[in-house]
C-alpha cells in the first residue's frame, strides 16, 4: 500500500528545502534497479516481500526479460524523517516529511545518454559500487559526468552479502576491499572535480557511503552504528563515526581507543569497523547460514529483532534475508544517506545555476535558478520524452528550475537551435497537463514549482528530443546536454511493404523523440539511417521501431560505419583551381590539424562561437598557431561546427569579403562530402595562400567562386597524402584469468588491441581496455561470450577516430575498401583523379 | 548506369566539353550518306510541307547533324519552293522542339531532326524526322530470346529508341515466328503532330485535362499514361479512353501502345532496344514496377535493367526530403517548348506560396552549377523541363534540383512517396493545380496546425515551417509583424524616404541573418547622391582603359587551353 498521497506530494512541493533530486547510477549489474526496489518498498509502493526481485523502475517488458535497465525511469515519493535525523541535516530543513524524485538510470554504457538526461534534471547521486568488481569503466563515465554537472554523489557499495557468502572473505580483507573501492572513487572524483562543488569525495565516517545488499535489502551507513554505541560507549555520535573507520583500534583490555594496530604487549589489534560494525553482521550470517539455531535466537534477541510467526519457520539464505531486512533496512539507510548529504535544490541550484544557463548570468531567469524561486520566471528544461499509453504521443519530462508551471500557462518553447531575438525553434503553446511521474503511472497534478522534476502533456510536438521551455521573453536556452556517446554505428532500415513507408517515417520520428542519443535520417543515397550508440543500443531502438513505433515489419541492412577523410601531410604543392569563366583564381594548401585540436572542436572546447580573439589566444597558446592565422578562420566545417579549418593566409587581396560567403558554402559542401567516398572530412586545415579575382564582381559571383573553392578544396586534399580515419571503440572487459587467451584471440581476428591489462587488487578479476575498430565490432559480444565461455562481457564506447593504413590512392586493401563505399552511394568506383579539380597555371 | 545518372552533358559541364570535344565526324559522315532521301526523309518531309500548305518551315538540328542541315535545307527548298530556314544551338535541351526561336522567324511548321523526347508542343505543328541507326534485327530477336524464351506468353512491351522505328515492323514479325505471343508493340509520332488548340491561349489550356489529344493524327485520342495505377485522387479518370470495346490505348514516355482490358501496365515486361540514354533511364523511373530489360544495338550488349534503378529512386527520394527543407524555392525555366509548361510553373508557384514558401522564378538557359550558383538565397531548385531533361542529378550543384513532380510529393500533404513517377508535364499540371487548390481551401483551418515543426528525415531533427507572408496577407498581416519583427532592416530610399523590409521577407531575412558581406556602402543614407557617371565598357577578360591586365589574361588563356 502506497502510504503517501498526491496531495502530500504536492504540498511537499512547495517546501523547496525538503526535496531530494537524485539519480542512481552505476556500472552495468552493480545493482542499480536492485537497490532502488529498496527505496521504492520503504515508500510502500510495493511489498517488502517483493523489494529486490521486482526491479519496479524496469518498466518495459524487455527490461525485465533481459535484467538490464533500458530506459531511465524516474519515481516521486513521499518519506517522513525521525526527529533525531533531522538534527543532522545541515542545510536548512522545513518539517519531517520529504519528497525523493529519484531516477533510476540503465547502467550499459550503450545507453548512458539516459544518464545524461537523468543527471541534468538532478541534484544529487546515488553511485552504486559493487563490493567484487570494485570501480568500472562505467562507474568512471557516470561520476565524471555527474561531476561536470556539478552533482554531488554519495556511494553505496552493493552486493556484500556476495563477498561474505561466496568469497568468504574475511573481516579485515572485506574492509581492504571497501577501503580500496571507496579510495578509487575518490581518486576518480578528485580527478573530475568542479571546484565551485566543494569538497565531495566521499568518506565511510562521514556518512556518505553506505554498504549493503541490494537483493536482500539490507544496507548501513556507519552514522547508524555510531548511533547505537554512542550510547553504549557515552561518546559524541560524531566522535564515534570517526572511530568506526580507519587506524582506529579498540582495545578490549583497556577499554582503551588507539590508533594503533597493536597493544602495548605487541598482540595485534582489531580494527573498530571490523570489531563493531561487521562482527554482528558476520556472526549473523555464520549463525544463521551454518543452521546455529539457538545462537541465532539470542542473537535476534540482542538485535531487539522480533521475527513474526511465518517467518520463524525460514531457514538459511530466506531467513537471512528477511533477519538482515529488519536488522539494517537498506531504504532506511539510504533515505537518510539521501536527505543528510545530497543537496536541495535551493541549496544546489545556487552552484549549480551557472553552468546550466546560457545567457547572462545577472537576468531574471539566471536569478530566478539562482534562487530557485517558484514566482519567477518559469526556466524548465525538458531532458527526455517518456512515451505515454496513447501512441506516439509522449511526455516532456524535465526540471522546474525557476518559477511555477502550471495547465493552462501559455508558455516559451524554446529547442535547441534557439537564438534569443530570433524566431527560429521556438513556439508559444500552453501547456496542456502537469503530471508527477510515479514509475509505471503518472499522477495529474494542478501545478508543479521550482525544484521538481515533471511530467508535461501537451507540448511534445514542438521538441524533438530536449528544449527550454520559459515564459520570460528575453530568456536564454538552458545548456544543451552533451552526451559521452555517439550515434556511430548505423544500420539502414526499410520497410518489407512498400506501402507501409509513411508509417516508418512517422516510426523513425517517434524513435527519434523517445531516445535521447538515437539518430534517424536519411542518407544522400536516399536510405533511412538509424544510428546508434553500439550494437546493443540499435538492437534495442529496431526492435522498438519494429513493434512500437511504425509498427510495421522491417528489413534491417548490415551494419554500416560512418569514416572520415583526412589528410597526412601538407599540401606537396600549391592547389590552383580556375572558375568556370577562368577569371578567377583560388589557391590553397591543405594541412593536417592536431588531433588534440580536433578533438577539443569535436567536444565543443574550441567552438565556432567562440570570442575570436579568445580563440585565436587558445590556438596560438596550445596548438602553436600563428596568432594572425588564428584570428583569420573563415569558418568551421561541415555543419559549420565540424573539425576542418578554412583559414585566411591571403596578403592583401582586393574583394576578398565579397567571396568570403561563396568559399564558406564551398567549404561546407567540400568537407560535407569529401572527395575520396563524399564522407566528411576531419581533422584538415585548408589555408587560401592567394586569390585571384575578376575586377568586375559579376564575374566573381557565388556561381563562379563556389565550384572553384570546393575543387581547389579537393585538389588541396588530394595532394596533402589523404587518408582515412575510421571510428574506433574503447573496449573494456572484466574476467577471470583463465579467459584472458581468449579475449586476445577474438581481439585479434578483429584487429583489435589490448593496451591495458591489470588484475583487480584482491580478486581473481583482470581489467583488459582494448582499441576494437567500429567496423569490426558487430557481434563481438557474442563472439567473446563464446570464446571466453561466457566469462567476459565488453563494455564497448567509442573512443577516438584511427586513421587505416594504406593509402586510399593506391591499390590496395584501403582503396578496395572505399570503392565499396562509393559503389554503396552508387558513385563511380574509382576516386576522381586530381586533375578534375586540379587547374595548370 | 554511371552515365545516365550524370546527367546530359550539356547540363552538368561548364562549357569546357564543348570546347574539348572531339567531333566524331566519321559517323556523322556515314549517317549523311543518303541526306537525299533515306536518313532525312526528305521526300516525305517535303510531301507534308506541299499538302499542308505550310510556307515558312523550321528545321531544326541538334549539334551532332548540323553538317548535313544545309543540304537538307537546299532540298527541301528545291522540291517544295518555301521558305526554309534551320535552327541551332537550342536555349534548352536539343530533344525539344524550340518553339520560340522558331515563333521568332515566324515559322508555321518545324521540322525536328534526330533523337527528341517526344513532348508535345503548345503552339506549332512538328515533324519528327529521327534518322535511321543500323540495327540487327536478328542479333537483337536473339537478345529477345534470351530474357523470354522461358515462357513466350509473357506479356512484353516494346519500346525503343526512335532511331530504330524503322525496323520496328519487321523485328515485330520475327518475333512472332519466334513464337510470342503477346509482344506488344509502341508506336511513335512519326507523322505530323498538331498541337490540339494552336489559338488556344495558356489559360483555357489548364482546364484541358488532356492537351494532347489530336485532331489530324488519324489514331484516335491520345491518351495520357495515367493510368490505373494512379491514385484515382490525383488523376482525371477521364484520361484513360476507351477507344473500342476491347482495347485501351495508352501512351509512356511519348510512346503509345494498346493494351488489351484484362491486363495493365504493370503486368508486362520491358524489353527496350536502344542503348543507354536519358530516355531508357526516363522509362525505368516511370516504370519501377515493370520489369525493365535492355539490348543496344550499337554494342548488342543486352541485360536487365536493375539495382541501379532502384539507386537513382532512392536518390530521388533524398531530393524529396531536401526539397521538403527548404524555405526558398527557384523554378528553373527549362524548356520554351513543351505544352503546358506555363500552367506547371503557376501551378508550382501557388503550390509554393500556400505551403508558406518562397518562390523565384529563374530563366537561365541550359541550368550549370555556375549559374545557379549565384542565387546562394534559394535552398532548392525545381527545373520545369522536357521529361529527359527535367531528371538533372545535382551532385555537381550546391542545391538539390527536384523536378515538379518531386516537388508536389514534397509540398502537397498526404501526397506519399510510393516509387511510382510521373515525369509528363501535362499530366502534372493538373494534379498540381488541385494541390494548390487543396492548400487554398485549407488554408483557414491550418493556421494552428501548420505551426506545428516536422520531422526532417534530411537532418533527423525537427524543423519550424518557415511562413513568409504570401503577397496576399500581407496587408492583414504586417501591421503586427512589422511591429514585433525584431531583426527588421530600415533602409531610406531617395524617392520613397523609409521603407521597411520585414524579416518576413525572405531575401531580407537572408541578407540580415546569412550574408556577411552586405555591400560596400552600409551607411545607408549618409552618402551623397551624385550624378550617375560612364561605367566601365568592354568584355570580361579585359575591360577598356585597364592596362596590362588584359594582355596577362591573355596569355595564361592561351597556354590553358
Amino acid at each position: 500500500m502506497v502510504n503517501f498521497s498526491v496531495d502530500e506530494i504536492r504540498a511537499l512541493m512547495d517546501k523547496r528545502t525538503n526535496i531530494r533530486n537524485m539519480s542512481v547510477i552505476a556500472h552495468v549489474d552493480h545493482g542499480k534497479s536492485t537497490l532502488t526496489d529498496s527505496l521504492v518498498s520503504k515508500a510502500g509502493i510495493i511489498a517488502s516481500a517483493k523489494a529486490g526481485d521486482a526491479r519496479y523502475t524496469d518498466t518495459r517488458q524487455d527490461e525485465q526479460d533481459r535484467g538490464i535497465t533500458i530506459k531511465s525511469t524516474a519515481i516521486s515519493m513521499f518519506f517522513e524523517m525521525a526527529e533525531e535525523d533531522l538534527a543532522d541535516v545541515k542545510q536548512k530543513t522545513e518539517g519531517a516529511g520529504f519528497l525523493i524524485n529519484l531516477i533510476d538510470s540503465p547502467g550499459h554504457v550503450d545507453f548512458s545518454s539516459e544518464v545524461t538526461a537523468a543527471l541534468r534534471v538532478t541534484d544529487g547521486a546515488l553511485v552504486v559500487v559493487d563490493t567484487i568488481e570494485g570501480v568500472c569503466v562505467q562507474t568512471e563515465t557516470v561520476l565524471r559526468q555527474a561531476l561536470g554537472e556539478r552533482i554531488k554523489p554519495v556511494v553505496v557499495i552493493n552486493k556484500v552479502d556476495r563477498a561474505l557468502l561466496e568469497l568468504q572473505l574475511t573481516k579485515e580483507d572485506l574492509y581492504q576491499t571497501f577501503s580500496r573501492t571507496i579510495e578509487s572513487v575518490n581518486v576518480v572524483i578528485a580527478t573530475y572535480l568542479d571546484k565551485s562543488l566543494g569538497d565531495v569525495q566521499v568518506y565511510p565516517e562521514k556518512g556518505t557511503v553506505a554498504f549493503g545488499s541490494g537483493l536482500h535489502g539490507w544496507a548501513f551507513t556507519l552514522r547508524q552504528f555510531a548511533n547505537r554505541y554512542a550510547k553504549k560507549f557515552g561518546v559524541d555520535k560524531e566522535k564515534m563515526m570517526g572511530r568506526l573507520w580507519g587506524e582506529n583500534y579498540f582495545n578490549p583490555k583497556t577499554k582503551k581507543w588507539t590508533n594503533k594496530g597493536t597493544d602495548t604487549d605487541g598482540k595485534s589489534l582489531e580494527r573498530a569497523f571490523n570489531t563493531f560494525v561487521l562482527d554482528p553482521i558476520f556472526r549473523l550470517f555464520d549463525a544463521i547460514m551454518n543452521f546455529k539455531k539457538e545462537e541465532t535466537a539470542k542473537m535476534l534477541e540482542k538485535l531487539e529483532i522480533t521475527l513474526k510467526s511465518d517467518e520463524k519457520d525460514l531457514e538459511g539464505k530466506a531467513l537471512l534475508k528477511t533477519v538482515m531486512k529488519k536488522f539494517l533496512p537498506a531504504g532506511d539507510a539510504l533515505l537518510e544517506m539521501i536527505v543528510i548529504h545530497l543537496p536541495s535544490p535551493v541549496t544546489a541550484q545556487k552552484y549549480r545555476f551557472d553552468t546550466l544557463y546560457e545567457g547572462p548570468l545577472d537576468d531574471e531567469c539566471a536569478i530566478g535558478i539562482r534562487d530557485c524561486d517558484p514566482t519567477g520566471p518559469l526556466m524548465l528544461y525538458v531532458s527526455k520524452m517518456v512515451p505515454t499509453s496513447d501512441k506516439g504521443r509522449f511526455y516532456a519530462f524535465g526540471r522546474v528550475f525557476s518559477g511555477t508551471v502550471r495547465a493552462g500557462l501559455k508558455v516559451r518553447i524554446q529547442g535547441p537551435n534557439y537564438v534569443p531575438g530570433k524566431k527560429d525553434d521556438m513556439f508559444l503553446k500552453s501547456i496542456q497537463r502537469v503530471v508527477l511521474m510515479m514509475g509505471r503511472y503518472v499522477e495529474s497534478i494542478e501545478d508543479c514549482p521550482a525544484g521538481n522534476i515533471i511530467g508535461l502533456v501537451g507540448i511534445d510536438q514542438f521538441l524533438l528530443k530536449s528544449g527550454t521551455i520559459t515564459t520570460s521573453e528575453t530568456a536564454h536556452n538552458l545548456k544543451v546536454m552533451k552526451f559521452s556517446v555517439s550515434p556511430v554505428v548505423q544500420v539502414a532500415v526499410e520497410v518489407k511493404n512498400a506501402n507501409d513507408l509513411p508509417k516508418l517515417v512517422e516510426g523513425l520520428k517517434r524513435l527519434s523523440k523517445s531516445d535521447p542519443c538515437v539518430l534517424c535520417y536519411t542518407s544522400e543515397s536516399g536510405e533511412h539511417i538509424v544510428a546508434g550508440a553500439g550494437e546493443l543500443h540499435l538492437e534495442i531502438c529496431l526492435k522498438d521501431l519494429e513493434e512500437d513505433h511504425a509498427g510495421v515489419p522491417i528489413k534491417t541492412g548490415d551494419p554500416v560505419v560512418q569514416l572520415r577523410e583526412t589528410v597526412q601531410a601538407e599540401s606537396s604543392i600549391v592547389a590552383l583551381s580556375k572558375s568556370p569563366n577562368k577569371h578567377n583564381r583560388i589557391f590553397m594548401k591543405a594541412a593536417p590539424m592536431q588531433e588534440e585540436l580536433a578533438r577539443d572542436i569535436e567536444t565543443g572546447k574550441v567552438s565556432p562561437k567562440d570570442d575570436f580573439k579568445a580563440r585565436a589566444r587558445i590556438l596560438a597558446e596550445e596548438y602553436g598557431w600563428d596568432v594572425t592565422d588564428a584570428r583569420k578562420i573563415w569558418c568551421f566545417g561541415p555543419d559549420v561546427s565540424g573539425a576542418n579549418l578554412l583559414v585566411d593566409t591571403t596578403k592583401g587581396v582586393q574583394y576578398l569579403n565579397e567571396i568570403k560567403d561563396s568559399c564558406i558554402a564551398a567549404f561546407q559542401w567540400a568537407t560535407k562530402e569529401g572527395c575520396l567516398a563524399e564522407e566528411n572530412m576531419r581533422a584538415i586545415r585548408f589555408n587560401i595562400l592567394d586569390v585571384v579575382l575578376h575586377a568586375d564582381a559579376i564575374h566573381r559571383g557565388g556561381g563562379q567562386i563556389i565550384p572553384t573553392c570546393r575543387r581547389v578544396c579537393y585538389a588541396a586534399m588530394l595532394t596533402a597524402n589523404p587518408g582515412v580515419m575510421e571510428p574506433v571503440f574503447l573496449v573494456e572487459i572484466q574476467c577471470p584469468e583463465s579467459a584472458m587467451g581468449g579475449i586476445y584471440g577474438v581481439l585479434n581476428r578483429r584487429r583489435g588491441h589490448v593496451f591495458a591489462e591489470e588484475q583487480r587488487p584482491g580478486t581473481p578479476l583482470y581489467n583488459v581496455k582494448a582499441y576494437l575498430p567500429i567496423m569490426e565490432s558487430f557481434g563481438f559480444t557474442a563472439d567473446l561470450r563464446a570464446g571466453t565461455g561466457g566469462q567476459a562481457f565488453p563494455q564497448s564506447v567509442f573512443d577516438h577516430w584511427q586513421i587505416m593504413s594504406g593509402s586510399p590512392l593506391e591499390a590496395g586493401k584501403l582503396q578496395d575498401m572505399i570503392q565499396g563505399v562509393r559503389k554503396r552511394k552508387g558513385l563511380t568506383p574509382e576516386i576522381p583523379p586530381l586533375d578534375r579539380y586540379y587547374d595548370k597555371l | 548506369m554511371t552515365s545516365v545518372l550524370n546527367g546530359p552533358t550539356s547540363f552538368a559541364d561548364d562549357g569546357r566539353t564543348v570546347i574539348e570535344r572531339k567531333m566524331d565526324t566519321g559517323t556523322a559522315r556515314q549517317r549523311s550518306t543518303g541526306v537525299l532521301g533515306g536518313d532525312y526523309e526528305i521526300e516525305r518531309t517535303s510531301q507534308v510541307i506541299i499538302e499542308r500548305g505550310y510556307s515558312k518551315i523550321a528545321l531544326q538540328f541538334p549539334d551532332e547533324l548540323l553538317p548535313d542541315s544545309a543540304e537538307v535545307s537546299t532540298a527541301l527548298k528545291e522540291r517544295t519552293g518555301k521558305e526554309i530556314f534551320i535552327l541551332a544551338d537550342t536555349t534548352f535541351g536539343s530533344c525539344c522542339v524550340d518553339e520560340i526561336a522558331a515563333e521568332h522567324g515566324n515559322a508555321d511548321l518545324v521540322v525536328h531532326y534526330g533523337r527528341a523526347c517526344l513532348s508535345p508542343t503548345s503552339r506549332l505543328p512538328v515533324l519528327y524526322v529521327f534518322g535511321k541507326a543500323p540495327i540487327d534485327v536478328h542479333d537483337c530477336a536473339r537478345a529477345f530470346d534470351h530474357h523470354f524464351s522461358a515462357q513466350r506468353n509473357q506479356p512484353v512491351l516494346l519500346m525503343y529508341d526512335v532511331m530504330y522505328h524503322h525496323v520496328i515492323i519487321s523485328l515485330m514479325e520475327l518475333l512472332h515466328s519466334h513464337g510470342y505471343t503477346d509482344v506488344l508493340q509502341t508506336e511513335v509520332e512519326t507523322e505530323l503532330f498538331v498541337p490540339p488548340k494552336l489559338q488556344a491561349t495558356e489559360l483555357d489550356e489548364q482546364r484541358t485535362p488532356s492537351p494532347t489529344s489530336s485532331e489530324c493524327c488519324d489514331k484516335s485520342m491520345r491518351c495520357c499514361k495515367e493510368d490505373l495505377r494512379r491514385s484515382p485522387l490525383a488523376s482525371t479518370p477521364s484520361e484513360v479512353t476507351e477507344t473500342d470495346e476491347s482495347t485501351c490505348r495508352q501512351s509512356a514516355c511519348g510512346r503509345r501502345f494498346t493494351i488489351p482490358p484484362h491486363r495493365t501496365l504493370a503486368d508486362y515486361s520491358i524489353f527496350y532496344i536502344g542503348g543507354e540514354s536519358l530516355t531508357l533511364t526516363n522509362i525505368i523511373l516511370t516504370n519501377s514496377r515493370n520489369k525493365v530489360f535492355s539490348y543496344d544495338p550499337d554494342t548488342g550488349v543486352h541485360r536487365e535493367e536493375t539495382g541501379a534503378q532502384n539507386k537513382l529512386l532512392m536518390r530521388r527520394y533524398y531530393m524529396v526530403q531536401s526539397a521538403k527543407d527548404a524555405n526558398v524555392i527557384g523554378i528553373v525555366v527549362g524548356t520554351l517548348g513543351v505544352a503546358s509548361y506555363l500552367s506547371v510553373i503557376n501551378h508550382i508557384k501557388r503550390l509554393i506560396i500556400a505551403s508558406g514558401k518562397k518562390p523565384y522564378v529563374l530563366a537561365v538557359g541550359k541550368p550549370n552549377p555556375a549559374k545557379l550558383g549565384n542565387f546562394l538565397e534559394i535552398d532548392c531548385f525545381v527545373l520545369v523541363a522536357c521529361p529527359e531533361n527535367s531528371l538533372l542529378d545535382s551532385r555537381d550543384f550546391l542545391r538539390p534540383i527536384v523536378t515538379p513532380f518531386e516537388l508536389e510529393l514534397a509540398l502537397v500533404r498526404g501526397k506519399e512517396w510510393t516509387g511510382d513517377y510521373e515525369t509528363d508535364l501535362t499530366v502534372l499540371a493538373s494534379r498540381l493545380q488541385s494541390g494548390a487548390d487543396d492548400f487554398d481551401n485549407g488554408a483557414d483551418d491550418e493556421a494552428s496546425s501548420d505551426e506545428e515543426p516536422y520531422f526532417s528525415l534530411v537532418t533527423g531533427g525537427y524543423k519550424q515551417a518557415t511562413r513568409y507572408l504570401s503577397t496576399s496577407n500581407v496587408p492583414t498581416r504586417s501591421s503586427r509583424s512589422v511591429e514585433d519583427a525584431p531583426g527588421q532592416l530600415t533602409l531610406r530610399n531617395a524617392e520613397t524616404g523609409l521603407t521597411k523590409l520585414s524579416t518576413q521577407s525572405a531575401a531580407a531575412q537572408y541578407l540580415n541573418e546569412r550574408r556577411t558581406f552586405r555591400g560596400l556602402v552600409p551607411d545607408v543614407g549618409n552618402t551623397d547622391v551624385t550624378v550617375a557617371v560612364d561605367g566601365r565598357r568592354g568584355i570580361a577578360r579585359g575591360y577598356v582603359g585597364e592596362t596590362g591586365k588584359s594582355e596577362q589574361l591573355n596569355q595564361t588563356h592561351d597556354t590553358s587551353t
